[in-house]
């Protein structure tokens, strides 16, 4: 049997968890092809290179010297520079604005290197087409990995959390429809 | 909160910071091998593996008064490391090309039944270098990071500066890419 095949069976959740990132085939594979440990002399010359380019240590006197010139130069130029200085305004939350951030914790699942632009179009609609950085779904938790501890119904329209039927994701989700105490 | 540095890393940092030889040769002594299987794991060569350390290194000791003790000496060294290593496989991307090419025609096959020699040991880093080349810089330097440098998820967010949530599904897509990769290729 393919050791990386998918296996029907095989009932681990999909998504991913710290001790199973690798998973044991894989895990294998990279221990049995671990890269050969180089030779001595090969060490050598690297750290022959790098004490090399280690920075000389300067004499006290010299240092000082050297910190008083530049402190000189650093005042001259804030007393140059600060007054003239627009700093960008702060953007500050206001009692009509809410920090939504505040209510929902973020979890972003793609940083700016994820993305990669494949082209914007010139002139007109400045649309940047792209390719997403998540291309399937990622399960962040299985149904036993949640517990609803209580729930309270939605005080404008009185809906109440509900959870998708077993298969489905463990979505909960809130709607107006009366509950089926039935099911 | 960000793990402290131990003890000992701030005494090899001082010693760095004063140009401390004994410094340098500890850096060697408890990073050196770390190092250079990540580095490997992102150029798939020895040679390239060794001056990716190297450079590295070189910008560990000059740059070592900048490190503020926010994560440990050894995430701090791995980044530097990584990034050298990402930065040296751009400059030499047609070498890398021609290495998968090799490797890509020969008819390997890999039993993990079998306990391998070391010729079948090289065929299989060949086989895993050249899975891991074909994955994006960010999801390959993440999951090196991981797997092979031995840091957690949380470090490697703090190594490249991105939010945990992107290490996992990073993570996930790298694991999902390499086994599609590699039941192609790794087979009985």
């Amino acid at each position: 049997m393919n050791a990386f095949a998918p296996n029907p069976d095989d009932k681990t959740p999909a998504g991913p968890g710290e001790s199973e990132v690798i998973g044991p085939d894989l895990r294998e594979v990279f221990d049995q092809s671990r890269p050969v440990d180089p030779s001595d002399s090969a060490w050598d010359r690297v750290h022959a290179a790098v004490s090399a380019a280690m920075p000389r240590r300067y004499p006290a006197g010299r240092l000082a010297g050297w910190a008083v010139a530049a402190g000189v130069l650093l005042a001259v130029g804030a007393l140059i520079l600060w007054p003239g200085r627009d700093t960008p305004p702060t953007p500050e939350l206001t009692d009509d604005e809410p920090d939504s951030t505040a209510v929902v914790a973020v979890l972003p699942a793609a940083h700016d290197e994820d993305i990669d632009i494949h082209r914007i179009r010139p002139g007109g609609w400045k649309v940047a087409v792209g390719k997403s950085p998540i291309p399937d779904k990622i399960v962040w938790a299985e149904r036993g990995d949640v517990k609803v501890a209580s729930s309270t119904p939605d005080q404008i329209f009185g809906s109440e959390p509900r959870m998708g039927p077993v298969g489905q994701p463990p979505v909960i989700w809130a709607d107006d429809s009366p509950i089926d105490k039935d099911k | 909160m960000p793990a402290c540095p131990a003890a000992t890393d701030a005494a090899v940092i001082a010693r760095l910071a004063r140009g401390d030889r004994e410094g340098l040769d500890e850096l060697f002594r408890r990073y050196r091998v770390v190092a250079f299987r990540v580095a490997y794991r992102l150029l798939g060569n020895e040679a390239d593996a060794l001056d990716a350390v190297q450079d590295g290194f070189v910008k560990v000791v000059r740059h070592v008064g900048r490190f503020r003790g926010r994560c440990t000496l050894k995430t701090w060294v791995l980044r530097v490391v990584s990034n050298a290593a990402l930065d040296l496989g751009r400059q030499r991307q047609r070498r890398r090309s021609r290495l998968a090419d090799a490797v890509r025609g020969r008819p390997t096959e890999y039993d993990p039944d079998l306990r391998p020699t070391e010729l079948d040991r090289a065929d299989l880093r060949g086989l895993v270098a050249q899975a891991l080349a074909e994955l994006p810089d960010a999801q390959r330097q993440t999951f090196v990071l991981h797997v092979e440098g031995g840091l957690s998820y949380r470090e490697v967010a703090e190594t490249l500066n991105v939010p945990i949530g992107t290490v996992m599904s990073r993570l996930f897509f790298a694991r999902k890419r390499l086994q599609s990769i590699l039941a192609d290729r790794v087979c009985p």
